[in-house]
């Protein structure tokens, strides 16, 4: 990662920390599968 | 038929088994008037002129016959290298044969004409290209076609084609439907055939049609259907043609509008866009989907990951062959951990089966495409709900939680009286492309919505 790039990839990384945050809150009990191969 | 530019493919396609015009001369017409308009536009990276007037020459019939159609340029073009709007990409071979899509859109009469300018890797919401230059929004040119098919906001709008292919992973149909003023159909995940085309997340990947009408969107719907070896998600299904059935109108559909998150944070034109929708479909029931926006945080994180995943050798080794953009959240991307990836992927399950629980009562929801009209071209911020926000990730926070769980959406425009338009999505239950083009139908006799024609 080029120095001039770092500051645009860490504010990016910061959004997507916050974003998955509020996934990781969510409670799912252990057994539930994820939809890895998703069919609608 | 002397105005090519404002017809519609049904049109076109009768006068031609008339015989009030040649499949000929409308191609000529429609390269004379790419040629004319597309220096403004900037819609179309590659023009197949030769493929096209070969093709017009041979007589095609069907339900398209003779009806120009362009496609956004990650669907392979036999003898061209499929572009996917990178530079990266212009170094690979030209693509062997045709995308399903183009095979089948062709096999209805249709004639390719070009590909069209898309946001790099498809991975944009603006339209905006750094190596190829902005797609222009035919109502403005000052403004975005919104993306990332958008080439094929702009070839439709402005009357270049009346019709064209593009993809929707997180909304990049129904934004530039939205933003260009014409109707988008993101059908359901696994409904059309993706062979022949670049990815970007294949796991919320959807290929689709634009047009100017909601019949020329039934008619490309049909001739696209089917399953097809190419792509593995592609659903095996019969074909359950939708063109015969858009007549039998609303009744008996039960139509609700989506309050609590697609509310927060809309501003005035798509407000009033929902609200004239709600009021022509008796629309007073307001429901809120569950954990929308954790829904839409969950699509950011597997797309942000796939996509990485997808372009990591590229990173490693082309980085400064990237659009800055792009690359930037790509690198992001290539960081997040595993446990963010399966929890989102979990979450989707209990998501999906929450909304479809919502279909126990309702046919139709619909809920606006995009937070605000099409933002000047170089805008890097827009407020919502009363915050200064980053325009690029958050152009797509209505159409994201529904493509998440590949619900079919078609995106209707709605005129405004001064000003740009805007488009409301028309949502339904997995495989009932058929409700919501009825709908789309329904509201488009009725004069609700409607692809206003930009003045040049």
């Amino acid at each position: 990662v080029m120095p001039e790039w770092r500051h645009a990839v860490r504010t990016h990384i910061r959004i997507t920390r916050d974003m998955a945050q509020r996934v990781m809150d969510f409670k799912l009990p252990d057994e539930f599968d994820p939809a890895s191969v998703f069919r609608a | 038929m002397t105005d090519i530019a404002g017809s519609s493919a049904a049109a076109i396609a009768s006068a031609i088994v008339r015989g009030e015009i040649t499949a000929t001369e409308v191609i000529d017409r429609t390269l004379t008037r790419i040629a004319h308009r597309d220096p403004v536009l900037n819609a179309f990276t590659a023009i197949t002129a030769e493929r096209a007037r070969a093709r017009a020459a041979a007589n095609p019939t069907g339900p398209l016959a003779g009806v120009p159609f362009a496609v956004k340029n990650l669907i392979d073009i036999a003898g061209l290298p499929t572009l996917a709007g990178s530079k990266i990409n212009r170094e690979h071979p030209p693509a062997a044969v045709d995308a399903t899509l183009v095979t089948r859109l062709e096999a209805a009469g249709a004639i390719l004409v070009g590909a069209l300018n898309m946001g790099e890797y498809a991975y944009d919401f603006t339209g905006e290209n750094s190596h190829d230059g902005p797609s222009r929004n035919p109502h403005d040119t000052t403004r975005m076609t919104g993306g990332s098919s958008g080439g094929c906001g702009g070839a439709v709008a402005g009357g270049l084609v009346p019709l064209a292919l593009g993809s929707d992973t997180n909304g990049s149909i129904r934004v530039p439907s939205s933003f260009c003023g014409i109707f988008g159909l993101k059908p359901t995940y696994g409904r059309l055939s993706r062979g022949g085309s670049f990815p970007f997340v294949s796991s919320l990947d959807h290929l689709g049609p634009f047009a100017r009408n909601t019949t020329d969107l039934a008619l490309a719907y049909d001739a696209l259907t089917g399953p097809d070896e190419r792509d593995p998600v592609c659903t095996d299904r019969a074909d359950e043609p939708i063109t015969p059935l858009l007549a039998a109108g609303r009744s008996g559909l039960r139509v609700a509008r989506c309050g609590g998150y697609f509310c927060a944070g809309v501003g005035p034109e798509a407000l009033s866009a929902l609200d004239a929708v709600a009021s022509a479909l008796d629309a007073t029931r307001d429901v809120e989907i569950p954990e929308a926006a954790r829904a839409r945080a969950a699509a950011y994180v597997i797309t942000t990951s796939e996509g990485a995943a997808l372009h990591l050798q590229r990173l490693r080794t082309r980085a400064q062959d990237f659009d800055p953009d792009v690359r930037d959240r790509l690198i992001a991307g290539a960081m997040v951990p595993s446990a963010w990836i399966v929890q989102a992927q979990k979450f989707r399950r209990w998501y999906r089966d929450a909304v479809l629980r919502l279909f126990d009562e309702v046919d139709v929801l619909i809920a606006p495409a995009t937070p605000c009209v099409a933002p000047l071209l170089g805008q890097k911020t827009f407020v919502l709900n009363g915050q200064e926000m980053p325009l690029r990730p958050n152009i797509g926070i209505y159409t994201q939680p529904i493509s998440f769980i590949g619900l079919p959406v078609v995106a209707a425009p709605v005129p405004q009286p001064e000003g740009l338009p805007i488009a409301v999505q028309i949502i339904a239950a997995p495989w009932r492309e058929d409700i919501a083009l009825r709908i789309a139908y329904d509201l488009e006799a009725r004069g609700v919505v409607r692809a206003p024609q930009p003045s040049e």
